[in-house]
């Protein structure tokens, strides 16, 4: 059946063959190169989605809004109820907003008095998100901040309450947060509370577990959880979430950020902290070495 | 006539493409940032397969590598290793493309079971080698059944939607040779 098209092939089908295996190679290259010098390889890909993405914003920005509006339309049937709750939970804030207020009085006079200094370096940038990642596998989103307004690898990222993830490349208009569920993400925490140091590490899941904790035992669901600061990257006391016991009997952060709706992304400048290298000099007052050449010739002298 | 087939064919090869990067950005749409449990399908993949094996003349080479290597790109995947495997696979399917044509669909499906199958478990030995990060075994599993089960359903579609199809006995293409 296919014998007259293998006579026409004969010269086309070795020199085809040739193609594709020079095609798989460059892309076997590829990934090795990747693997070996990832940052590079790393770069040309986000050089790659600043060419890409920000110019096909205007056809995923509806599709992303109507299908937001569908999935609204849903909660609007339960309109009636969740007005029902929402007052009774107003009721509620609204005794905790009067104690708010009278603690921030109280807080602001004692710093006062204290003569603290908050760190006035924090400011944000604020980013929308453009495209998620696309696959079941990893968990990042991609904002439109880059490189063009001063982000760097490494930045903290938060929504309005919570922290989100880090930046991990960086393009010239878009930036990739790798988000705290991806699994490569770990991120040094303190549980207040009981004071307690650990990491939490992302695995995937909603909420991700913590390890390396020294004593479970004094832990208690609900204790807030907010990050250390150690190792550098992160700035301290950044709220995460919350202590909660897995189904599978982990513990767990229930992240205080609302990852069903990642929209609008705060990304923390933070200042490289200052390093102490030396170890310390002697402490002596400048004088005495000028001093001592005259001082010890007197006494021989006389 | 042979004229009209050139178009039609090219006209074929440009939907490919068209469709393969709507299925990429349809995915990338920022709507869902929880992680599931479930993984969805790789529709892509289903899609590459099914159009290789019904019209080897609409998906050359060179179009499937270069929306496989994007796919890579925009997904963040590690450049190359997924492209290179699915170029591999879609080659072998399109040597035997001829002596599938007689075979019926469920013998088809199991192929492409196989073909899925192999895939994912070289891309996982080949991670596992260089030692990289690899996906849960859990989300990977449900990825390939569902890929599996969702298979007729692409060639289904592609066959009402496009009217792509195995090529009937006795068709010929532009230089008058046997399809």
């Amino acid at each position: 059946m296919a014998r007259e098209n293998q006579r026409e092939d004969t010269y086309s089908a070795p020199l085809r063959r040739l193609l594709v295996a020079v095609l798989v190679i460059l892309f076997l290259a590829i990934f090795l190169v990747w693997r070996i010098d990832s940052p590079r390889v790393e770069r040309f890909r986000s050089a790659v989605l600043d060419r890409v993405i920000p110019p096909m914003d205007w056809v995923m920005t509806p599709v992303t809004g109507l299908t937001r509006i569908v999935s609204d339309f849903q909660s609007y049937q339960r309109l009636v109820e969740q007005n029902a709750d929402l007052r009774r939970e107003l009721q509620q804030m609204k005794a905790w907003r009067e104690a708010a207020l009278q603690l921030e009085q109280e807080n602001a006079k004692l710093l006062d008095l204290n003569n603290v200094q908050l760190d006035p370096q924090l400011t944000y940038i604020t980013g929308i998100v453009l495209a998620d990642s696309g696959s079941p596998f990893r968990q990042s989103v991609l904002l439109n901040v880059g490189a063009r307004d001063g982000i760097t690898d490494g930045w903290a990222v938060m929504d309005g309450i919570g922290l989100v993830g880090r930046i991990s490349g960086v393009g010239q208009e878009t930036a990739r947060v790798l988000l705290l569920t991806d699994t490569s993400s770990r991120v040094p925490i303190i549980i207040q509370g009981s004071g307690q140091r650990a990491i939490l590490m992302g695995d995937n899941t909603r909420n991700p577990p913590i390890e390396f904790l020294e004593s479970p035992d004094q832990l208690r669901p609900g204790d807030r959880v907010v990050s250390s600061g150690d190792g550098g990257v992160f700035p301290a006391d950044l709220l995460i979430g919350q202590v909660a016991l897995g189904t599978d009997n982990r513990l767990r952060v229930r992240l205080s950020a609302d990852y069903e709706r990642l929209e609008f992304l705060r990304v923390l400048r933070s200042q490289p902290r200052e390093r102490i290298d030396d170890p310390g000099n002697l402490l002596a007052p400048d004088t005495v070495e000028a001093v001592t050449p005259e001082a010890t010739e007197a006494p021989s002298d006389g | 006539m042979a004229e009209v087939q050139a178009t039609r064919r090219w006209a074929g090869r440009a939907l490919f493409v068209g469709l393969s990067f709507t299925f990429l950005f349809a995915q990338i749409l920022p709507l869902n940032m929880v992680p599931d449990r479930i993984a969805a399908p790789d529709i892509l993949v289903a899609f590459t397969l099914a159009w290789v094996i019904r019209r080897p003349d609409l998906t050359p080479v060179a179009l499937i590598a270069l929306v496989h290597f994007s796919a890579d790109i925009l997904l963040d995947r590690p450049p190359g290793l997924w492209a290179a495997l699915i170029v591999i696979s879609t080659e072998i399917l399109r040597n035997r493309a001829s002596d599938l044509r007689a075979l019926a669909f469920p013998f088809e499906w199991l192929l492409v079971t196989g073909t899925l199958v192999g895939l994912f478990i070289s891309y996982r030995v080949i991670l596992t080698i260089l030692v990289l990060q690899q996906a849960p075994l859990m989300l990977t599993l449900t990825q390939l059944t569902i890929t599996i089960l969702v298979y007729p359903l692409v060639v289904l579609l592609s066959y009402l939607a496009f009217g792509v199809s195995r090529p009937a006995m006795g068709e010929v293409d532009d230089l008058g040779r046997r399809l």
